[in-house]
């Protein structure tokens, strides 16, 4: 990068802090109740919750993608399967029927059910099981764009962004956190409406010379178009399809969005909303990632050999923005994908924070606790979390990123997912039923996960894999429903509230 | 005709099912995964068409939750 994109980039960088402080600051004074603090007094609306709901796709999300296609092709599209499934899923299933419930966290939605702290405590544990690594991995790639933007040391990077997020959370509560997705939502919108733009008129907006133009640029030739480049065989494909799907629909910090709306009819038609901004925006950076083959692949000053670029495979998105927009565009992107990245792991800090306050502390801890505490603990929970998280990068450095986001996903799609559709779902499932399924998903999805090729061959250095997928959902979640059905139909009772569910 | 909640389970399945067919299909059809179509691979608009048919069929369904609470209850009654 020039000079002088430096400087736009850090122009850039230092208003989307002062934006971000802003936000939270405004958000504090609109008032401090629980209510606001958690659920930003349910007075979203449907769109901005929408638009939220975008915001939380992290720059990994984004730039992840293009990556995939730049380097792999035909299986980025896997990705872009799962990522429609699990919106379409929250859609058809959860949105609705979690917001009727008008709850703070997901296990509100459980507690209504089922008798004692168990099962809360179990979601709980998986929620922070999801929270933790993803997180980290964000603070880790904020360490990593800031040193490789501006020059800055990981570390000083790490820091920057872990107390930028502190600071922010605590300040704003539910209530910034939605405006800053929000206003991030709409930046990034623009910016990707911008770089489609150009590199369709850099191919005469001509999609079939596009993908010519990637096969004779790429070195797998015709083969980029063509599954089989990432993707390890046909398990591997359905297994990575059911991680991002299920995934998703499991992930904590979006599904406790929709309680942010005043009543499941705006939950319905944020979700729609969504779901209709995820479709577009993937197949958009998917087609970024396949033009940007064509124009920066073996070029200089973004490609060191073939696919292999400046900085990494993941900065195709942002190379082919600088070749097509020139430097301040690309400073001024630099700094939304800043931006990004604070508003994805604000809104999973948020959500572990409250998880450790309402699952934890007040069911189990301190169940006689009154709610008054709820918001200076929960303050006091962000710190703790955005420490522990900041820890974990500065001492690995060398992290995958990769790794950790598979790690979230499988625990979202092997525990939190399989509990919360049969509660909301099944009248038969009993406590024992959804202790024995949470527990069974979990310690299956952490098996698979150790004995898999990602940490005991490419971690712990053994010759061959015990378990031969590299994503454990085709064995966790049906190990966890079936394990929540033998847990259930032994009891022969049904739950006090399964009437009142209305199924 | 079903209830609100089958339905919905069966459309959550039927996506599923449809998005990873449309996935596993050029490993299982090499010519599939192969041909072309007006100079676009046809599994790549394959599995564009896939997610633009689920996103239609999401946003076709009905609302279930004011169906599916009891009477009486429809309303939000959030604390």
């Amino acid at each position: 990068m020039s000079i002088a994109g430096r400087e736009w980039a850090f122009a850039a960088f230092f208003g989307v802090i002062v934006l971000a402080f802003a936000l939270a600051w405004r958000a504090a004074r609109r008032g401090s109740s629980s209510e606001t603090f958690f659920v930003a007094g349910r007075r979203v609306g449907a769109k901005m919750n929408a638009l939220a709901l975008l915001g939380e796709m992290s720059a990994a999300s984004i730039m992840g993608t293009a990556a995939l296609a730049f380097s792999y092709g035909f299986d980025a599209l896997y990705s872009v399967l799962g990522l429609v499934g699990g919106w379409a899923l929250i859609l058809i299933l959860l949105a609705e029927r979690l917001r009727a419930k008008g709850n703070r966290t997901l296990g509100d939605v459980l507690s209504a059910r089922f008798d004692g702290s168990g099962v809360r405590l179990l979601l709980a544990v998986s929620a922070l099981g999801v929270a933790i690594p993803h997180t980290f991995s964000q603070f880790v790639a904020a360490g990593v764009l800031v040193n490789g933007l501006f020059g800055f040391s990981y570390g000083s990077g790490v820091i920057i962004f872990g107390v930028l997020t502190a600071a922010c959370v605590i300040l704003g509560g539910m209530l910034g956190t939605t405006w800053i997705q929000t206003i991030k939502a709409v930046l990034l919108i623009g910016c990707l409406a911008v770089i489609l733009v150009l590199t369709l008129a850099s191919y005469h907006f001509s999609l079939a010379t596009i993908f010519a133009s990637a096969a004779a640029a790429h070195p797998a030739g015709q083969a980029v178009l063509r599954p089989g480049l990432l993707m390890h065989g046909r398990l591997d494909a359905v297994s990575y399809v059911l991680t991002m799907g299920l995934g998703v629909a499991g992930l904590p910090h979006i599904l406790s969005r929709f309680f942010t709306v005043p009543d499941p009819r705006q939950a319905r038609q944020s979700a729609a909303l969504a779901l209709s901004g995820v479709v577009l925006i993937n197949w958009a950076v998917v087609l970024m990632g396949f033009a940007a083959i064509g124009l920066i692949a073996g070029r200089p000053g973004y490609a060191l050999q073939g696919t292999r670029l400046v900085g990494g495979e993941n900065m195709a998105f942002l190379h082919l923005a600088h070749y097509l927009a020139g430097d301040v565009f690309f400073g001024l992107l630099c700094g939304v994908v800043l931006m990004t990245v604070l508003a994805a792991v604000s809104a999973v800090v948020l959500s572990a924070a409250t998880t450790l306050v309402v699952d934890f502390y007040r069911a189990v801890v301190q169940p006689a606790a009154g709610k008054a505490s709820d918001v200076f603990l929960s303050r006091i929970a962000i710190a703790f979390v955005c420490l522990i998280a900041g820890i974990f990068a500065l001492l690995s450095h060398r992290s995958n990123i990769g790794l950790l986001a598979t790690i979230a996903h499988a625990f979202a799609a092997s525990v939190n997912f399989p509990l919360i559709v049969l509660t909301l779902y099944w009248p038969g499932l009993t406590r024992r039923g959804a202790l024995l399924g949470g527990a069974v998903g979990f310690i299956t999805a952490l098996g698979a996960l150790i004995l898999g090729p990602l940490v005991w061959c490419d971690m712990l250095g053994f010759a061959a894999p015990i378990f031969p997928n590299h994503y454990p959902t085709l064995v966790s979640v049906p190990a966890a429903f079936l394990a929540a059905w033998l847990g259930s139909v032994r009891a022969g009772v049904r739950t006090r509230d399964a009437r009142s569910l209305g199924i | 005709m079903i209830g609100v909640a089958k339905r919905d389970m069966l459309c959550a399945v039927l996506v599923l099912l449809v998005l990873v067919a449309v996935g596993l299909a050029p490993m299982l059809l090499p010519g599939f995964a192969r041909a072309r179509i007006a100079g676009l691979p046809l599994s790549m608009l394959a599995v564009f068409l896939a997610t633009v048919g689920v996103l239609l069929l999401s946003l076709a369904l009905a609302p279930s939750a004011s169906a599916s609470l009891p009477r009486g209850q429809r309303e939000d009654k959030s604390a």
